[in-house]
């Protein structure tokens, strides 16, 4: 899981770049880590698989998160439950607009997620504000304060854009290109 | 289900289901009891003396008891969420492998993959010990529960009073878990499950001296031996039915011991925020959440002993099987209670246990002994 | 004589001709506008004498901005800045506007929280929003601005820049930030002369801001001994968003989708209290069709509202299995409101003079067919708490509160009627097509948690019936009329009975594109100021049992 989100997914695309790969020391290393990737993607499976969300809500779409946990839409199919604390989460979906106030207790919630932590944008306003983008008390997006790895627009978001969007985090998860 | 209204009218989907429903139960039951005749089978291979010697069993039984406590317990997370996901109208986890079977591998894989935080302000050593002094109490206790009349990690003639002796160990580990983390949330739950064991720990035992009583002995083999027999040919003589009283009371006491609905105030998430487990993440949360399930297991496995009569069962049926099916009949009524119960307040759980269920146990032991020493002569 | 000329002629007994200048708006509307030196009387005599028990709602504005002179009243007492005070009567079933001009510079009047205690949080609300400061506030500090904010942002002068925010990642700096908010607890205060002796074992716990048992973010500080609360003191704000000043940068129409999200939960009844504000503004009436279909929606989005309460006392009370049966049935009649408004939440259904869509034959079908269904599975739910004796133990004789109490402090809704009082605005002040309906308001005696559980219980069972009858009884015709530009005058109030109590919308409008001034007073705000008085002397999981049955909405408690 790079930072930057720059690895690459083709092993080799030119023969010469085998021999490019042996002697650039810096290519040589991402060559190893990427023999390592089937422990990788052992571990990045797990994780995709049981992705804890915590139980939070801040406005409107946390009604559509709770919706996306009962019974028509059953979030638990995907392995995917409800922690009340942060310590035992690893997805924050910011599901509503952050205010001023709420931003310092939002960024130190995120801070007490132990690694790997996810976040996902619920939402116009945790993307930039949305219908209350010219508040005086709202911070522009949730990306302002903690890092952000989906966007999901809607206003509310369906639970089905909700459980489409989770699906992408996965397919992100899996490939190892992540924000945080 | 149908996502409308109109189509709700039809619930009855003809018998087709209850056909398949049955044909699976069957097939498990089944797959138990040729696990039960491997079993068997090797047991018999080999000297009879070689299979009593007490290292041989302790061994093997501890083995056995470990890899079912072990597994078992992370599958139970799983039969747990699927059977509740049923009861509440919806499908529970059936992505990850065939039916979900791979979801408890995937949270395995993931908690274990989970940063561990100790927090600055908090004990470490208490933090890190914890788990680990709440946890192997309740895994020890499975040394003197008989799965068959050989499995048996020891044959101690202390069995029951060993068992309840390690299980108060529990709230020492508990205790420290709520305090290591400097986190009110989890001192309060600790505070709360010490509370609650110590007022459960008492009718809990007094129940257990009713089927003591009868067989005359604190063996658990010696104890499911004494329930042999029937009555009329056709009741099992198991303690259940003339101590109903004693095993309601027992059923009570360890429903509260495990800290479940009705009774899982320590870990109220409404509350306490998962109460003494609030702080912890990674491994160290893994112990702390099994441990629920273990006390679990390791409860309906005393109740069957006690009181159903063990891994007793006519014949077609091995012991081994016997005793899982019981095991498990247990365990999943305690999860439909949990499926539908309200949780109760921690001043009623009290009354309950100092109030109700301690005289009452009292009353019965008392009983008990009345008739013993009317029919024994 | 009418009622409200019976009250004009007693006031002006009381206090003389000269001194308050009275408007008969219409009927059960009645304006008194004062100098504030006689206000605190003037709502004394007001609740003594002539039964105004229930303080609606305090509003703070400033009128500086204002171009037309509007209503002649103004010209009497003109200042800056002016209070105004919404009071009802249980009894009269009239509301009392009272008028206060209050200087700019210096603003400031006399708190009036010994006559009405609901008054406290509202002058909180001015104070901190429009920096009007009260005399004889018990407890004046800011409510929904952290206490680091600069300025009063509904002043019409104040700068919107959020640049003025700051958070960086040095540790002290995000510390000032978080602990900048010290509790200040009610008990403290009062016994702060004789309890000092005695220091008993307590323990500060801090419920929120995120809880799962506060359903939303806000932030409760528990006084502890052992586990019974001696004190508490509570903080909202987490999710105040400024709505009342948006809707100054909105034009009228464009306001309409905002107002559906003071609660989403009830976005209808918000979002209809604000059209109804504006149609009396304008003087005009929806059409039948929509009133019916209005009536429809209201009762649709309060069954909606109600499962998800229920849903939400299952999950407090550690019953998971309730919280997805009764998600189930919401999901229903989300999908019919989807239906009818297309949208799952913030239905934005009102339009001035009508609603948005019409619905057609299939709708009518599948909402009947719902409606049956729904009733039977309601009995489903009382069986299943109800029938359970842990959810009578958890529930009954937790939170009581009497009625005299409940209306001091302002408490509508299903929490007002548990008390016995028959208060609901859809009979009281009818609106939509409530009056040509028949229906019966459920009340009850012990004012406890388990009473506002049955009455909420018996308002669904009417409600479905309500939709059924409204469905038989729809008129046929336009849903909408056509109204040009919106370019209101004038004022007006409006009270909508939503699912927790009252909501009323106080709309200023001079002429322009855009609103004056919108004043919302939700009841979720004026609900939860009465925790401290229900919760003290409980214990923490009481403490959850009355929460689940105030059932707080924080879009609503902060706006
Ligand atoms: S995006 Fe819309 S629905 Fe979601 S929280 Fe924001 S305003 Fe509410």
């Amino acid at each position: 899981m790079s930072a930057d989100g720059s690895q690459t997914h083709v092993i080799f695309t030119k023969k010469d770049e085998l021999l490019e790969v042996a002697q650039d020391e810096k290519k040589r290393k991402s060559f190893l880590a990427k023999v390592k990737r089937p422990a990788e993607y052992l571990i990045n499976w797990g994780v995709k698989s049981s992705l804890w969300m915590y139980a939070w809500g801040l406005a409107c779409c946390a009604i559509e998160m709770m919706a996306f946990g009962a019974a028509r839409w059953d979030s638990d199919r995907y392995g995917i439950i409800a922690r009340g604390t942060p310590r035992q989460a690893d997805l924050m979906i910011v599901n509503g607009p952050i205010t001023y106030m709420m931003a310092p207790r939002v960024k130190r919630l995120f801070n007490q997620m132990p690694q790997p932590r996810y976040v996902i944008a619920m939402g116009e306003c945790a993307i930039n504000g949305g219908p209350f983008w010219d508040s005086y008390s709202i911070v522009k997006g949730a990306d302002k304060i903690i890092p952000v790895d989906v966007y999901i627009p809607g206003c509310p978001v369906n639970p089905e854009a909700l459980l489409d969007g989770i699906i992408k985090l996965q397919d992100k998860i899996l490939k190892g290109e992540l924000a945080s | 289900m149908g996502l409308y209204a109109e189509d709700q009218e039809q619930l009855y989907h003809g018998p087709i289901p209850y056909i398949i429903l049955l044909a699976g139960a069957a097939v498990a039951v089944g797959a138990i009891a040729a696990v039960g005749i491997v079993f068997s089978y090797i047991g018999s291979l080999g000297p009879a003396s070689f299979w009593n010697n007490p290292w041989v069993r302790g061994i093997i039984g501890a083995a056995l008891w470990a890899a079912v406590v072990g597994a078992g317990g992370l599958y139970l997370t799983l039969l747990e969420r699927k059977f509740m996901a049923r009861v509440q109208v919806r499908y529970g986890p059936n992505r990850w492998g065939p039916y979900g079977l791979l979801q408890p591998v995937a949270d395995a894989l993931k908690l274990m993959r989970k940063e561990d935080i100790i927090p600055d302000a908090a004990d470490s050593l208490v933090m890190r010990l914890a788990p680990i002094v709440a946890f192997a109490p309740s895994f020890m206790l499975f040394a003197a529960v008989p799965w068959t009349a050989t499995y048996v990690a020891s044959e101690m003639d202390i069995g029951v009073l060993y068992i309840v002796a390690v299980t108060s160990l529990t709230p020492i580990g508990v205790l420290m878990a709520g305090w290591g983390p400097n986190n009110k949330y989890n001192l309060l739950g600790a505070m709360r499950f010490a509370a609650q064991e110590l007022a459960y720990e008492v009718p809990l035992i007094l129940a257990m001296i009713g089927p003591i009583a009868v067989a005359q002995s604190l063996n658990g083999v010696a104890i499911v031996e004494a329930q042999a027999g029937y009555w009329f040919g056709f009741i099992p003589k198991w303690n259940i039915f003339p101590q109903f009283f004693g095993a309601i009371i027992f059923f009570v006491a360890f429903m509260a011991e495990t800290g479940r609905i009705p009774f899982d105030i320590p870990d109220a998430e409404s509350e306490v925020v998962h109460g003494f487990t609030a702080e912890y993440s990674g491994m160290k949360f893994v112990m702390l959440l099994l441990l629920e399930y273990v006390h679990l297991i390791a409860g309906a496995a005393l109740f069957v002993v006690l009181y159903m009569g063990g891994y007793l069962g006519p014949s077609p049926i091995n012991q081994f099987a016997w005793f899982t099916l019981k095991l498990l009949f247990v365990i999943l009524l305690m999860m439909l209670i949990r499926a539908v119960w309200f949780r109760v307040r921690i001043d009623q759980i009290m009354n309950l246990g100092w109030k109700i269920l301690l005289p009452a146990a009292l009353i019965n032991v008392g009983f008990i002994g009345v008739f013993l020493a009317l029919t024994v002569q | 004589m009418s009622v409200n000329s019976e009250i004009i002629q007693a006031v002006k007994d009381e206090f003389g001709e000269g001194m308050v200048y009275a408007v008969d708006r219409k009927e059960r509307r009645i304006v008194l506008t004062v100098k504030r030196n006689i206000l605190k009387k003037l709502c004394k005599f007001l609740k003594e004498k002539l039964e105004f028990d229930h303080l609606t709602s305090i509003a703070a504005v400033d009128r500086s901005g204002l171009v037309n002179g509007m209503i002649e009243s103004r010209l009497l007492y003109y200042d800056d800045y002016e209070m105004v005070y919404h009071t009802w009567s249980h009894s009269k079933k009239t509301l009392v506007e009272i008028k206060v001009a209050v200087p700019k510079k210096n603003p400031s009047a006399p708190s009036i929280t010994d006559v009405w205690s609901t008054a406290n949080w509202q002058e909180r609300e001015a104070f901190d929003l429009m920096g009007v400061k009260f005399s004889g506030h018990p407890d004046l500090r800011r409510i929904l601005m952290p206490e680091w904010w600069k300025g009063h942002p509904l002043r019409k002068d104040y700068e919107m820049s959020p640049g003025k925010w700051f958070l960086s990642d040095e540790d002290e700096k995000e510390e000032y930030v978080l602990d900048n908010q010290k509790p200040v607890f009610p008990l403290d205060q009062k016994l702060a002369e004789n309890v000092k002796t005695e220091q008993i074992s307590e323990m500060i716990l801090r419920i929120g801001p995120v809880h799962p048992g506060n359903h939303g973010p806000w932030l409760i500080n528990l006084k502890l001994d052992g586990e019974v609360i001696v004190d508490l003191d509570t903080q909202i704000g987490y999710q105040h968003r400024g709505l009342e000043k948006i809707a100054e940068n909105r034009t009228w129409t464009q306001y309409l989708p905002l107002s559906d999200r003071y609660c989403w939960l009830t976005a209808l009844s918000n979002n209809l209290s604000y059209v109804l504000a504006v149609e009396d503004i304008l003087d005009v009436e929806a059409p039948a069709r929509a009133q019916y279909l209005r009536t429809i929606m209201l009762e649709l989005n309060r069954l909606a509202s109600h499962l998800l309460w229920l849903a939400a006392m299952g999950i407090d009370l550690g019953n998971l299995s309730g919280f997805f049966y009764t998600f189930r049935e919401r999901e229903w009649m989300l999908d019919l409101l989807e239906m009818a408004a297309g949208n799952r939440l913030n239905y934005n259904y009102g339009r001035f003079g009508g609603v948005t869509f019409d619905v057609d034959d299939k709708f009518v079908k599948k909402a009947k067919t719902t409606m049956k269904i729904f009733r039977a599975r309601l009995q489903e739910y009382i069986d299943l708490y109800d029938g359970s004796s842990i959810f009578h133990a958890r529930t009954k004789g937790v939170g009581t509160i009497t009625a005299k109490a409940a209306k001091d402090l302002g408490v509508t809704g299903p929490l007002l009627r548990c008390t016995g009082v028959k208060a609901d605005a859809r009979k009281d002040d009818p609106y939509a097509a409530y009056p040509e309906l028949d229906f019966k308001i459920p009340t009850r005696k012990n004012g406890d948690v388990y009473a506002s559980y049955e009455v909420r219980m018996d308002e669904m069972q009417i409600s479905s019936e309500i939709i059924d009858q409204a469905l038989d009884n729809l008129p046929k015709g336009p849903v909408q009329s056509n109204l040009g530009r919106i370019e209101p005058v004038g004022e007006a109030i409006s009270r909508i009975e939503e699912p927790r109590g009252e909501i009323a919308t106080y709309v200023i409008g001079d002429g322009n594109d855009k609103p004056y001034r919108v004043r919302v007073r939700c009841a979720e705000y004026i609900n939860v100021s009465a925790l401290g008085h229900m919760s003290r002397g409980y214990k923490i999981a009481d403490l959850i049992a009355i929460i689940g049955g105030i059932d707080p909405c924080l879009g609503g408690m902060d706006r």
